[in-house]
């Protein structure tokens, strides 16, 4: 495994880089490293200033994009104002992953199985994109990253009074997900994702036609029958806790 | 009884500083200079005929040898079908075809990634189930029955007619990796007297040696092998693994070469347990006691036998568990296929018998209306009776004793109580043998030296990283009358040492420090050098083994109802294994192997695909992790064997055996006597089972 590591300093000199090379954004590596999902070229984001603090701000929790779920975890204000996103980040991987891993890795995965995208997804975060110019995207409307923007911070909004995240593994730590769910309510604004049962996270914002929008496959996890029952009794619980 | 004071405490490992400051030396820790990096040609395909290898273009300093480069192409074993190098019938994907040394491992598998193989592609025996079919392809002349085992005593169908429950099911287990953190890896070179140094992950030094000899065509004087330090075997370095490669490169070459398992490799490849179908039908009288068993099992060996005749025989001579009873049947076949091959792996066939047998015992409990342990109780074994094949049991047996403390333990009285009605509780009770069993050599030899320091301590056994070492520093001490600290262990090379065989089989302990204690009476006589030597003692009658630890298991679970997950929250148990030398180390083999066998039970499997594993990493193979591993708690009772080194018996696979039984039993009274009768439990017959109570 050979590739050439590039360490710019700033945004705006990633973003050339990207340009140039066409290379691949590299943040703790947990997962292109392992999976060797890379190109020739690693353009590694640490050393950019500015990426690693969670703010509160008036209706948003800024999250920057190498904030890790570490920290994530050890963050009284997620677990305060975000807790579905929280439970995702505390039964990601096991500690030696958390320390490293990222969320803006965990989001630029694009993977069914990220788990603190179907916590992000229930609660409406944003994303700040950065090509040359700063720009901001509803998570639900990213469907893929286009070639050269960079995530700079996740922006999670407080207004849901109860949010929950679940998670079915294999095992109780290091564990992909067979599926997840987390749902949040605001009043009579539910949103709930559910993560492993199509080719991406599945948002949906009426609990009785989750079930309909999800299509599981067969696979080494599972069965679509294992996972349709889980799904059904997550759905359950969650809209219980919800007060639904 | 003699004073102790370095037996029967716990001492700490030996091996403890180098191995927590990382300045232990396992095998690919051996870098040295010109060292080939080898690879393996594999086949792509599970069954097919070879018709020829196409070598790419080598550049200088890389090498490529087939079959026809190995002097005597065959790996010894029990049956020595198993060629080094697959030169016409391949028998399994991933099966060796050449080997490929270069100078770096990426340009080693970039040649092997050229190299063109002409094939005729075979059906494939997918297992049991298909090697069983008349009209499946047969993997060696004779079909694809590797080997039988067949034992009658009493008459089973007379009792049967005589008895008043019957109760009677088939089982189905996984095949299991042993899953050691140090993937299997050997480094060699030409030393400095000319000698082929075979430096490895290994159990046994000498099989190793062996095992060059036969392909390198060199004499036994010519090779020197030893084991570097071993991040675990657990059976799974028992014999070869990837010793061969190198020692063939290196004689054909007098270049150094090292051959590293990738975690892939060893998923695929490395050996396996036997994935078994089980049946047993067991008859009792009114009152408990168990009349009749008829029992049969069918073992999945893969495409080589290696040691799973011998894993058949041992599993079923512990199939009827630690009962005595008159009438048994017993029936085994073992069975080639497609697959990688199985071979020995803790527990040797018992566990799979026991998840068979225990559970029914205990399904037949609620039939009787008696108490999981009570129903032990009455059939439970004792010295002096005959085992399931008509040999007398010879030696000291202390299974009542220990179901009579595991009857006092607060486990036990939770389980009566049953405050919680979310927890389930079962039990369940292992048997197992140590020493290799009859007719096969069973000799440890031992050299003492005094020294200026104290005394070192020889033998060719190897601790693999069960502690062995440790305690058989204890035994020296106390023999020598001495301390640990004076007591220098030197173990695991053929150099100086005489062939004292595998660490396998419970051994070690109770052979090797029996030939301490000899060796040391001699010393202690005055002699400056003193060689021990110890045979296992085998079986006088109609038996295999005669040496047996007994192990009672209990199991507290809670179920997870959204996903069916089974969560074991306490594993209690009491062990009775003679006279321990070192608890902790005890318990680290008990707590380690119930570890292991909440995987079997729960979440551990490779599943083969047209004789491919859908498993080829740690991220699906499912290992427990330590957030998986329950509460676990271990007591003993000490019934002092006579024959044992200080009182003591072998252990070190006990663990294993009555995991699974437990904890299925334990879901089972969650449940509603939900039966399960295969591994892993699967969640979906849960979730099913939930839906309906
Ligand atoms: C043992 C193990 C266990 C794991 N368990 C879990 C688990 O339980 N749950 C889970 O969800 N994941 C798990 N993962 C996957 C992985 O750790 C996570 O997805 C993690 O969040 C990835 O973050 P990273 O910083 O390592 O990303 P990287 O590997 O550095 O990058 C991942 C992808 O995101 C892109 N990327 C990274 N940062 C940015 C950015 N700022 N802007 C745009 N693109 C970017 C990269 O180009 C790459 O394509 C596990 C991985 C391992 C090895």
């Amino acid at each position: 495994m050979s590739y050439r590591l590039h360490i710019p300093k700033t945004l705006q000199e990633a973003v050339q880089i990207k340009k140039e090379t066409g290379g691949t954004y590299l943040a703790a590596g947990t997962d292109i490293l392992v999976n060797h999902r890379h190109k020739d070229d690693l353009i590694a984001l640490e050393k950019i200033p500015g990426l690693s603090s969670i703010e509160e701000e008036k209706d948003y929790v800024r999250i920057g994009s190498l904030v890790t779920f570490n920290q994530l975890e050890k963050s009284s204000l997620v677990k305060e104002k975000l807790p579905a996103l929280w439970q995702a980040a505390y039964n990601t991987a096991g500690p030696q992953i958390r320390n490293r891993a990222t969320i803006g890795g965990n989001i630029g995965c694009f993977s069914p199985a990220s788990d603190s995208v179907t916590a992000l997804l229930a609660l409406d975060a944003e994303v700040e994109l950065f090509d040359g110019k700063t720009c901001r995207e509803k998570l639900e409307n990213l469907h893929f990253l286009d070639n050269t923007a960079m995530i700079t911070s996740v922006l999670v909004p407080k207004r849901f009074g109860f949010s929950a995240f679940e998670k079915v593994g294999k095992r109780n730590a290091m564990s992909v997900s067979v599926i997840n769910m987390a749902l949040a309510r605001n009043g009579s604004e539910v949103r709930i994702a559910t993560g492993c049962m199509g080719p991406q996270v599945i948002l949906c914002k009426d609990p009785s036609s989750v079930l309909e929008f999800l299509y599981p496959i067969n696979d080494r996890w599972g069965t679509i029958e294992y996972k349709t029952a889980v799904a059904r009794k997550l759905l359950d619980k969650l809209t219980k806790e919800a007060g639904l | 009884m003699k004073e102790k004071n370095c037996v029967g405490v716990s001492a700490a490992r030996l091996d403890g500083p180098d191995k927590v400051t990382g300045r232990a030396v396992y095998t690919a820790d051996i870098h040295m200079e010109g060292t080939l990096e080898v690879s393996l040609v594999r086949s792509p395909v599970a069954h097919a005929m070879l018709k020829g290898i196409r070598a790419p273009h080598l550049p200088d300093g890389s090498f490529l040898f087939t079959a026809s480069d190995i002097a005597d192409n065959h790996i010894p074993s029990i049956f020595s079908e198993q060629p080094v190098l697959a030169s016409d019938h391949i028998r399994y994907q991933g099966e060796a075809l050449a080997i490929v040394a270069a100078p770096t491992k990426e340009l080693a598998d970039k040649l092997v990634s050229k190299v063109e193989l002409d094939l005729d592609v075979l059906q494939t025996v997918d297992g049991i189930e298909d090697a069983l079919k008349e009209d499946s392809p047969h993997l060696f002349e004779n079909g694809n029955i590797c080997s039988t085992f067949h034992s009658e005593k009493g008459d089973t169908e007379k009792a049967f007619t005589e008895c008043s429950l019957i109760v009677e099911g088939s089982f189905e287990t996984p095949v299991q990796i042993h899953g050691f953190m140090e993937p299997e890896a050997a480094f060699c070179c030409i030393d400095d007297k000319g000698r082929l140094s075979i430096v490895s992950s290994t159990q046994n030094a000498y099989s190793d040696l062996y095992t060059a000899a036969t392909a390198t065509g060199r004499d036994h004087e010519t090779i020197t092998s030893r084991a570097a330090t071993v991040g675990g075997g657990f059976g799974g370095k028992d014999g070869n693994t990837a010793q061969v490669y190198p020692a063939v490169v290196t004689h054909l070459t007098g270049k150094r070469s090292r051959f590293i398992y990738s975690r892939e490799e060893n998923i695929r490849w490395g050996m396996k347990r036997h994935r078994s179908l089980t049946h047993a039908k067991i008859g009792f009288s009114k009152d408990g006691h168990i009349l009749a068993a008829d029992c049969s099992m069918l073992l999945d060996t893969g495409a080589y036998a290696m040691l799973g005749p011998s894993v058949l025989r041992l599993g079923i001579e512990h199939f009827t568990g630690a009962y005595h009873i008159p009438n048994v049947k017993l029936d085994g076949k073992l069975l080639y296929t497609n697959h990688a091959p199985a071979s020995a792996m803790r527990g040797f066939g018992a566990p799979q018998a026991a998840f068979a047998f225990e559970n029914l015992l205990n399904r037949a409990a609620a039939k009787l209306g008696l108490d999981q342990l009570e129903i032990r109780k009455i059939n439970a074994v004792h010295k002096g009776q005959k085992g399931p094949m008509g040999g007398e049991n010879e030696h000291e047996i202390g299974l009542e004793e220990a179901l009579d403390k595991f009857a006092q333990s607060p486990f036990y009285m939770e389980m009566k109580n049953n405050p919680v009605p979310r927890y389930g509780y079962g039990l369940a009770v292992g048997m197992m043998s140590s020493g290799l069993g009859k007719h096969v050599p069973d000799t440890c030899h031992v050299i003492i030296d005094r020294t200026e320091e104290g005394f070192t301590v020889r033998t060719s056994l190897v601790d693999i990283g069960q502690g062995s070492q440790t305690a058989l520093a204890q035994i020296a001490a106390q023999a020598l009358g001495t301390d640990v600290c004076r007591i220098d262990m030197q173990m695991g090379q053929t150099d100086g040492n005489q062939d004292s065989g595998s660490t396998a089989a419970s051994r070690s302990t109770f052979v090797c420090g029996n030939a301490i204690i000899q060796a040391a009476q001699k010393i202690k006589e005055g002699q400056d050098h003193a060689e021990g030597v110890c045979a296992f003692p085998e079986a006088s009658g109609e038996a295999i083994h005669t040496y047996f630890a007994f192990m009672v298991q209990g199991a507290k679970v809670k179920i997870n109802p959204e996903s069916g997950a089974v969560d074991p929250v306490w594993m209690h148990s009491t062990t009775e294994t003679g006279c321990v030398i070192n608890p902790t180390l005890l318990n680290g083999q008990i707590f380690g192997g119930i570890a292991m066998s909440l995987g079997m039970t729960l979440s551990e499997q490779i599943r083969y695909r047209n004789g491919i594993t859908l498993e080829n990493s740690l991220a699906n193979y499912i290992l427990p992790s330590s957030m998986d591993v329950p509460r676990l708690t271990n007591d003993f009772v000490e019934k002092e064997e006579p024959t044992g080194p200080f009182g003591a018996k072998g252990m070190a696979e006990l663990p294993t055996v009555a995991v699974a039984p437990a904890v299925t039993s334990a879901v089972s009274s969650l449940m509603g006597g939900l039966e399960i009768n295969r591994l892993p439990i699967d969640r979906m017959e849960i979730l099913k089972a939930g839906r309906k109570a």
